[in-house]
This record gives structure tokens, C-alpha cells and sequence, in this order.
């Protein structure tokens, strides 16, 4: 079944029968987390870098921040019976386009706050596409654990 | 040193804070250096093309925050505060790297002398950043303070 | 086979990340050994058996440089490849060392991925 994860929310499976998308990341950024020996994936798709600009918000919604968000992924993960060790870890989105504020580096610390979560969970990012002014469309497919971006009518596997 | 040269110069820390250690800078004016309690300094010598030093000053409170990010760890993890230090050594010396390649290119070859740290107070923070070379930069909402002095003169202009 | 591998870095933290992400790249890792400077870097390998070295330039008592040197005069270590970890952003440095044999470089700062493709490229496909 096919299921789409909206901006800020996220979606865990362990039905290898599912597929997971993720549509119009722009400067938000896309992760994937699958444990091929569990066969357990999930897909977030987050706003903002950081929780602490808006402690309220993040509490009535932690997904719409990279840090929170990450972490309530990680635990939805583990609580599906994912082991830390064996995530495969995808990114995607993070581009380079001006927010409402006219911040253009929104992409940008969104990606660095990804790579701290992970680097502080002991996990490698095993593919990604960040940056540059391209949306991106994700697809986690939970029967392998294959991530599929569509960009500008283009595929490519990450 | 010139305006746009200082902004070169800080986004240099800036690029390195963010990626060896999570923490996000602010192009606008520093807090208040008194709102901390004092700060952990560091500074190296060069040699070569030119010579000088950089010197990084990091709030104390800051520094075990560096160390735990640059780490991986939890912020309370007592390996964080003991890293605090070495921590701050280390951008240092990856920060003057960095400055040397952003003002003199990549051609030349320079030496760096030891590495040196310690304290600074608050109060002795307005001089520090007022001498030659130094500035105050916003990162994560705290002061953190870069000097580069160098007595021959900085070159004007990215290097070709 | 798994590799023995020694960090040569005057800071312990560095170590420390670098140490993290060996772990965290897949490399089957034998033993890793520490050292915080070069003279203490030529220590570890008169007396231990080592595949890789990660080495610093800016270090103290002996350099990166001065390690490499005297590694490469010593028909026991002279073969060991050596991986620089350095904020070193000298082209003209980087090619004395490349000229004396370094087989990679890495400058920092660096994500543990891109420490992970530098040993690889390092070691070659031979690495599980």
C-alpha cells in the first residue's frame, strides 16, 4: 500500500508491501531509515533545523524539526524492533530556496542538524541528494529498503 | 583589516563550527562578551609566506557543548566536559588552517607553532577583540572571539 | 582480512572522532592504535603490525611531515600507507607528501563519511 508522508509528519512500516513517499521537499529535508535484517523503514519529512525557535510548536508537533523529529523517528523505529546498528540511513531535500522569511540557509542547517542526530546515534549516511534548487520527491519501498528520488523528471536511486 | 575581509574571516570559523561541530553562526552583531562567564582561549603561531598568530576565545559554557557535539556524545557526559579544552584547541588549529588557505591561497607553504590555551575573562574580552585583527562573532546566540594578527599586514582581496 | 589501523593526531578528541568513525565505516577492523605524535607514531610502529596510518601534519615533538619522512627511510614502515588528517591547505605541501609516497588526504574539518571514502580509496577494493 502506498502511503504519503506530509511535511512534517512521518510514517513507520514494517510491511514489506508498503511504499512510503514523501512529495515537494524543498528546503525541508527527507530521511529515510531502513533495517534490511528487520525489514523495518521509516520516512520523515521535516521543516525547520531546530525545536528550540519555538519550544510550543515542537511540543504539539516534535516532527515539524529535524532534531525532535529525528528522534521520535529513531524511537518509532526501535519500538518496530529496528536495530540501531543495522540502519541504512538516506537524505534528501535541504535545497538551497529562499523560506518565507527570506533566510536562504534553511536547507542547509536542516541537513547539518540531520547529520548531527545521526552522528550522535552512530549512523552513516548511505546516500543522499542535499542542496542545489531542485524539489525533490522521495519513495521508501519497505519489501528492500530501495530509495527512490524523482526530481525534475528525473530518478534517481539513492 | 577591512570589513570585507573580517566577514571572510568569520565565515571561515563559521563553516568549520558548523561542520565539525553542529553549531550554527549568525551573520549579525555578537551578544553582549560580558553575558558570559568567562571564556576558553587558544592560540597558534604561523610561519612561512607571513607570519602571525590566531587566537579563538570560546565561553566557557559553550565549550563542553563544542566538545560534546564534535564528540557524538550527550552534553552532561562527564568525556564532554573533560574534551572541553582539547576541543577548542582543535578548531583552532582547523580554523587557522582554513584562514591561511582563505587570505594567502593555496600555494604557499606555512608552519604552524604549538598550540596554546587558557582562560580569559569577561572583562579582559572588550580589549581582545578590539586589538588588531580581533572581532566578535554570534554563534548560537553567545559571543565567540577570533583574532588574527598579523604584523606585516593582512592581504587585501581573496587570493588567486 | 581486518586491518590494523593507527591514529596519529595531537588531539584527543580528534582521535576520538576519528576512532568513531573507523567504527562506524565497515572497515574490518583488526586493531587500533593511538599516538599523539609522530615520534610517538614511529613507536607504535617498530613494535606493532600496521596496515594504515591516519596522520595529523601539525603536531608536536615531530610533525606529520617529519613522520613521513622518517617512515619512508625505514625499509620496515616505508610501505605502510598513510592517510593525512589535517586542515593542512597547502597544494605545495600536499604534493612533497604525495611525492614521498602519501597515499591519500583528507583535510579537515570532515564528515565521518568522507573518512569512510578516503580509506577506502586508501585501501583499495580489498576492504569487506
Amino acid at each position: 500500500m502506498n502511503h504519503t508522508v506530509g511535511i512534517a509528519e512521518m510514517k513507520v512500516s514494517a510491511d514489506p508491501g508498503d511504499v512510503l513517499a514523501t512529495y515537494a521537499l524543498g528546503s525541508c529535508v527527507g530521511v529515510s531509515l531502513y533495517d534490511p535484517v528487520g525489514r523495518v523503514g521509516g520516512l520523515i519529512h521535516c521543516m525547520l533545523p531546530l525545536s528550540r525557535i519555538d519550544p510550543a510548536k515542537a511540543e504539539k508537533n516534535p516532527l515539524m524539526y529535524v532534531d525532535t523529529g529525528m528522534s521520535v523517528l529513531l524511537q518509532a523505529m526501535f519500538d518496530q524492533g529496528a536495530q540501531r546498528k543495522s540502519l541504512v540511513a538516506k537524505v534528501a531535500g535541504a535545497s538551497r530556496i529562499m523560506d518565507a522569511g527570506g533566510v536562504f540557509n534553511i536547507g542547509e542547517r536542516n541537513y547539518t542538524v540531520v547529520r548531527k542526530v545521526l552522528w550522535k546515534n552512530e549512523i552513516l549516511i548511505a546516500g543522499e541528494d542535499v542542496g542545489g534548487s531542485v524539489p525533490r520527491t522521495m519513495y521508501l519501498y519497505l519489501d528492500s529498503g530501495r530509495t527512490l528520488l524523482k526530481m525534475a523528471g528525473e530518478e534517481k536511486e539513492l | 583589516m577591512n570589513e570585507e575581509t573580517r566577514t571572510r574571516i568569520g565565515n571561515v570559523l563559521f563553516d568549520v563550527l558548523e561542520k565539525q561541530a553542529f553549531l550554527f553562526g549568525d551573520p549579525g552583531e555578537a551578544p553582549d562578551l560580558a553575558s558570559v562567564d568567562g571564556y576558553l582561549a587558544a592560540s597558534v603561531t604561523f610561519a612561512g609566506a607571513a607570519a602571525g598568530r590566531v587566537s579563538l576565545a570560546v565561553p566557557a559554557s559553550m565549550a563542553a557543548e563544542l566538545a560534546s557535539n564534535i564528540l557524538g556524545c550527550e552534553p552532561d557526559d562527564p568525556a564532554a566536559a573533560a574534551a572541553a579544552e582539547d576541543a577548542c584547541r582543535e578548531i583552532l588549529n582547523i580554523v587557522c588552517g582554513h584562514v591561511l588557505t582563505e587570505l594567502y591561497g593555496s600555494t604557499p607553504v606555512f608552519d604552524l607553532g604549538l598550540l596554546e590555551s587558557g582562560h580569559l575573562s569577561a572583562d579582559q574580552a572588550p580589549d581582545w577583540t578590539a586589538s588588531e585583527g580581533g572581532m566578535a562573532l554570534s554563534v548560537e546566540g553567545s559571543p565567540v572571539l577570533l583574532r588574527v594578527e598579523i604584523p606585516g599586514g593582512i592581504p587585501p582581496g581573496t587570493p588567486t | 582480512m581486518a586491518y590494523n589501523i593507527l591514529v596519529v593526531d595531537d588531539s584527543e578528541t580528534m582521535r576520538a572522532v576519528i576512532a568513531k568513525s573507523i567504527g562506524l565505516a565497515g572497515v574490518a577492523l583488526g586493531s587500533l592504535f593511538q599516538a599523539a605524535n609522530g615520534a610517538e607514531g614511529i613507536e607504535v610502529l617498530r613494535r606493532e603490525w600496521v596496515d594504515l596510518v591516519l596522520a595529523d601534519i601539525n603536531m608536536p615533538v615531530l610533525n606529520g611531515v617529519g613522520m613521513v619522512t622518517q617512515m619512508k627511510a625505514d625499509p620496515g614502515m616505508g610501505d605502510i600507507p598513510v592517510l593525512i588528517v589535517s586542515s593542512e591547505g597547502s597544494a605545495t605541501r600536499l604534493q612533497a607528501l604525495k611525492d614521498q609516497g602519501v597515499k591519500g588526504f583528507l583535510r579537515k574539518p570532515f564528515t565521518p563519511e568522507e573518512l569512510k571514502k578516503a580509506m577506502e580509496s586508501v585501501l583499495g577494493a580489498h576492504h569487506e
